[in-house]
């Protein structure tokens, strides 16, 4: 493998387009330092994943991209054709207001998007579920249907703060595989916060330690190598089973 | 026989149900029902002061329901209570501060005064009254309907909302509006405790009939209405006191629904 001198340890093709950057982000709340300098590159269509202890600034990192929050410094670049999808971590949604996922869909989806967005319903398996109320899903079905809302505006970037936390280890599997053929399938980047090294490790196409500051970033192939990586992870990741790949090609 | 004062009346009370179903639906949605009698009380004192000055009644309810919101917004900033605390603090603060202005007022029946504070005289209301009513009934209806997308999206998620370039911040002045306004109106015509009942029982009604949040917002006032008319009429024949008559009717139909949707519908 041919690396060059990309901050990602990466060889871009022509045909990866950078759609967002960050510079430099710093973000201060209370005296505590929650983001220092933090510098993020993401590329269509790549896969980046930021891993972190609790409290690393993970979220809020998301949040300053997404701008839902704003930085206190640092500059937010973006391409003039990304459009953003966002796919919260908790779906805080009233259990006290009825509503059918058909509706919620239809909050979002704009109305020439339609037969688009029937297509996705149509990928995503999730047909059956319109008429249900959404209090009523289950956790898996719940993460598919916010999911699909993230692909409503036909985004380019897709972001996704923990999507996987709630769900159990069968459900978690399906979801990593859904990323993966809805990268392949529409050519979006994604950002997703993530737990769980061993998808990340096979996976990723860019990952990005965070812990207030970048620790370290690159390809799971290089960053495997780095220092930095081992003593936050190592004891997690060795590297014998590094090349162990787990395929998912059955259900329970 | 009915007389043309029942007929306003009856004008009157489907106006403000009409009015309260949507708006109660937010105030369900959103938790904000301790919020809601928050502002009716206070809205007492800004009567009652009135009614001690003798003029503008309106001019002294906006100026208390501004700087109560106002109050509000610095006491959350400083997040050091629950809010709902806070909010049954300030609440009976207000009451107590409203009674007591209203005690000095120069009105020589104070207790029987004091009941129409709390549970209104809607039998009393003027033509002046209904149109104003109706009127602000349908601005309010209107103001929903032009916001309902990002009404709704932002009780469902505030960041998904943001990313959308939906403003919480704006959102939340026009849901504030809509409900301070609704209140002030209502708290005038029928009564502090007739007010808070009438959107919180034909919303939490309609949300056990509906699929939809559009669906629950056409029925809460539907239903709102069949209890002011079943209650007025009930109140006509039975001599009954008609505040309390419509909060029972409506309590009655939630009731009744309750029961049909929990062990009939299985």
């Amino acid at each position: 493998m041919s690396l060059n001198n990309h901050p990602c340890g990466l060889v871009k093709n022509k045909d990866q387009q950078l759609l967002l950057e960050a510079q430099n982000l710093s973000f201060t709340r209370q005296k505590n330092k929650i983001l220092d300098r933090v510098s993020i590159k993401i590329y269509q269509p790549e896969i980046t994943t930021i891993i972190g202890p609790n409290g690393a600034g993970k979220s809020t990192l998301v949040k300053i991209l997404l701008g839902i929050i704003k930085q206190d410094s640092g500059l937010l670049i973006k391409n003039q054709h990304v459009r953003l999808g966002y796919m919260p971590q908790d779906f805080n949604i009233s259990q006290f207001m009825p509503i059918t996922v058909a509706y919620f869909f239809k909050l979002f989806v704009h109305k020439k998007d339609k037969n688009y967005f029937d297509g996705v319903i149509d990928f995503l398996k999730i047909g059956h579920l319109l008429s249900k109320n959404i209090t009523s899903l289950s956790g898996g079905e719940r993460q598919k249907v916010l999911l699909a809302r993230a692909m409503a505006e036909k985004p380019n970037v897709l972001v996704l703060d923990e999507p996987t936390a709630n769900l159990d280890i069968q459900g978690q599997a399906d979801f990593y595989h859904w990323i993966e053929t809805i990268r392949n399938q529409y050519h979006c980047a994604i950002l997703m916060v993530s737990h769980d090294l061993h998808w990340v490790m096979r996976g990723a196409d860019q990952i990005i330690c965070l812990n207030q500051h970048v620790c370290c970033s690159g390809h799971p192939h290089t960053i495997q190598h780095d220092d930095d990586f081992k003593n936050l992870f190592g004891h997690l990741w060795q590297e014998k089973v590094g090349f162990y790949q787990h395929h998912h090609d059955h259900q329970h | 026989m009915i007389t043309i004062f029942f007929i306003r009346a009856v004008l009157a009370g489907v106006g403000i149900a009409v009015m309260a179903g949507p708006i109660g639906c937010f105030v369900v949605w959103r938790r904000m029902a301790y919020f809601g009698e928050t502002l009716a009380h206070a809205t007492l004192l800004g009567i009652s002061l009135s009614m001690v000055a003798g003029y503008m009644s309106y001019l002294f309810i906006f100026l208390i329901l501004g700087g109560l919101v106002l109050f509000l917004a610095m006491i959350k900033r400083f997040d050091t209570l629950p809010i709902d605390t806070v909010l049954g603090g300030v609440s009976h603060f207000c009451l107590a501060l409203g009674l007591i202005v209203f005690s000095l007022s120069p009105s020589q029946q104070f207790m029987s005064n004091m009941t129409t504070l709390f549970f209104g005289e809607i039998l009393t209301v003027s033509w002046l009254d209904v149109i104003t009513i109706f009127i602000s009934a349908l601005l309010l209806l209107l103001m929903v309907i032009l916001n309902w997308r990002r009404l709704i999206i932002l009780c469902l998620h505030q960041d998904i909302a943001v990313t959308m370039g939906i403003s919480p911040f704006k959102t939340n002045i026009i849901l504030l509006v809509l409900l301070a306004s609704a209140i002030a109106l209502m708290v005038k015509m029928v009564g502090v405790l007739l007010v808070v009942s009438l959107l919180l029982i034909p919303a939490a009604t309609a949300k056990l009939l509906s699929h939809s949040p559009k669906q629950m917002a056409y029925l809460a006032p539907i239903l709102g209405v069949s209890a002011v008319v079943v209650g007025m009429f009930l109140t006509f024949y039975f001599d009954l006191p008609t505040g309390p008559t419509i909060i029972l009717v409506s309590g009655i139909l939630f009731l009744g629904f309750f029961y049909y949707s929990y062990c009939c519908r299985i």
